[in-house]
């Protein structure tokens, strides 16, 4: 409050008369502000609202009034720096020099690398792709029924082994088309053998079996 | 070749869209069009950003040679020169980068003829060359916002976007600049 009491104090022509540091720190930051319009003003590339807003910040400051004035000095002071300029035997012997190097390169410009990559980008994709459709179509015609939730996870294990290929394919067909006979798992599977069993002495022939229904039935 | 030269003096309007097009279509030796029509403006660049003579002429030639390599990638949406600008920056960097390396020899492997001489004051040299020294010891950005700015004549928004960076930080390294500049103008003129 009283910094309040004071800065109104130094805006009216108090008896202090001192910047006081809330009013310093104002301008300070009006300056940096607008340091960037300085440039445009300087160039006369400033029009409207905004040109007046720095034109009456120019009047109030000689800091950026000075700046102006700089920017539009050196500005016109430098711009009338000239190189020395290249003499025609120079000019000549650096163009040469230039289409020498060009021809060296013995290819049309923009076909580089970057190109080629561009061009046989989609080449790993089709290949995953192809991989998928492989696995897929690996699998011999005659099928067991499919159990609920074979087929999704053989999805599964195609997508592990061929990863965005298997996905591409997953989207594509639907997921009866991946189902594998539980005879094919052996392939996935190899230490997997079904061995034959041997029929038991306690075991109960089937016949006998289909005489105590027709008992019970009866 | 009357050709290339009929249609590529200075002043002359060249379908640049054109000679790119047929350079790109295979044809090599049209690319001199394009070298003989901004040589000159990138030398003019190079000698105002690299503070070394013998180096200038390296730029010139690796920034063609680069363009040349690249011009595939030119997409029009700049000026042919914008763009040709743009790879003279970074070419000159790389020739000042390999100027510092190549400096850090020790004093003895340095034939005395080509020490610079304390004995010429500041103030007798030729003027071009102490504002180019002057421009040489600022700060690289600045630097180059400079030169492309007052010697290319680029407006702000392209020397951003072919810096990389905001129209606002191109005018606030132009104001530092300049600034600093003034500032040793004025140390010498007391």
């Amino acid at each position: 409050m009283a910094d309040r009491a004071r800065f109104v104090t130094s805006q009216r022509g108090g008896r202090t008369g001192r910047t006081l540091p809330l009013r310093r720190a104002w301008h300070r930051w009006q300056c940096w502000r607008l340091r960037v319009h300085l440039v445009d003003c300087a160039e006369g590339e400033l029009a409207g609202r905004l040109r007046l807003r720095v034109e009456r910040h120019l009047a109030l400051c000689p800091e950026c009034d000075r700046s102006a004035a700089d920017l539009r000095a050196v500005a016109a002071l430098l711009r009338g720096v000239r190189a020395p300029a290249l003499t025609e035997a120079e000019a000549v012997r650096q163009r040469q020099e230039v289409m020498r190097a060009v021809r060296a390169m013995e290819r049309v410009p923009g076909r580089t690398a970057n190109c080629a990559r561009r061009a046989f980008g989609w080449a790993p994709a089709v290949a995953a792709a192809a991989a998928a459709v492989w696995l897929a179509t690996r699998v011999p015609q005659q099928r067991a029924p499919a159990q609920p939730g074979d087929g999704q996870a053989m999805g599964e294990v195609a997508a592990a082994v061929v990863g965005e290929g298997a996905e591409v394919a997953r989207a594509s067909r639907p997921l009866a088309a991946v189902e594998v006979p539980v005879a094919e798992l052996a392939w996935w599977e190899p230490e997997l053998e079904l061995e034959p069993i041997e029929p038991s002495a306690d075991e109960v022939p089937v016949e006998e079996m289909a005489g105590w229904i027709a008992g019970d039935t009866a | 070749m009357p050709r290339i030269a009929a249609v590529t003096a200075e002043g002359t309007p060249v379908d640049e869209a054109a000679v790119i097009a047929r350079v790109l279509a295979g044809q090599v030796d049209d690319f001199e069009i394009l070298v003989r029509r901004h040589q000159a403006a990138l030398y003019g660049f190079a000698w105002r950003q690299l503070a070394d003579e013998d180096r200038v002429a390296e730029a010139v030639q690796r920034t063609f040679v680069q363009a040349y390599r690249s011009l595939g990638k030119f997409d029009g949406r700049a000026a042919f020169r914008t763009w040709l600008l743009g790879i003279a920056v970074r070419e000159c960097r790389a020739v000042e980068r390999r100027a510092r390396r190549d400096a850090a020899v020790s004093l003895e492997q340095v034939p005395e003829g080509s020490l610079p001489s304390d004995s010429v004051p500041l103030e007798r040299q030729v003027e071009p060359a102490l504002v180019r020294k002057w421009i040489a010891r600022l700060p690289s950005r600045q630097r180059t916002v400079l030169n492309l700015r007052l010697f290319a004549g680029l407006p702000f928004r392209e020397i951003a976007a072919a810096q990389g960076i905001s129209e606002n930080a191109a005018k606030v390294n132009y104001f530092y600049a300049v600034k600093k500049l003034r500032q040793w103008l004025t140390e010498r003129g007391s």
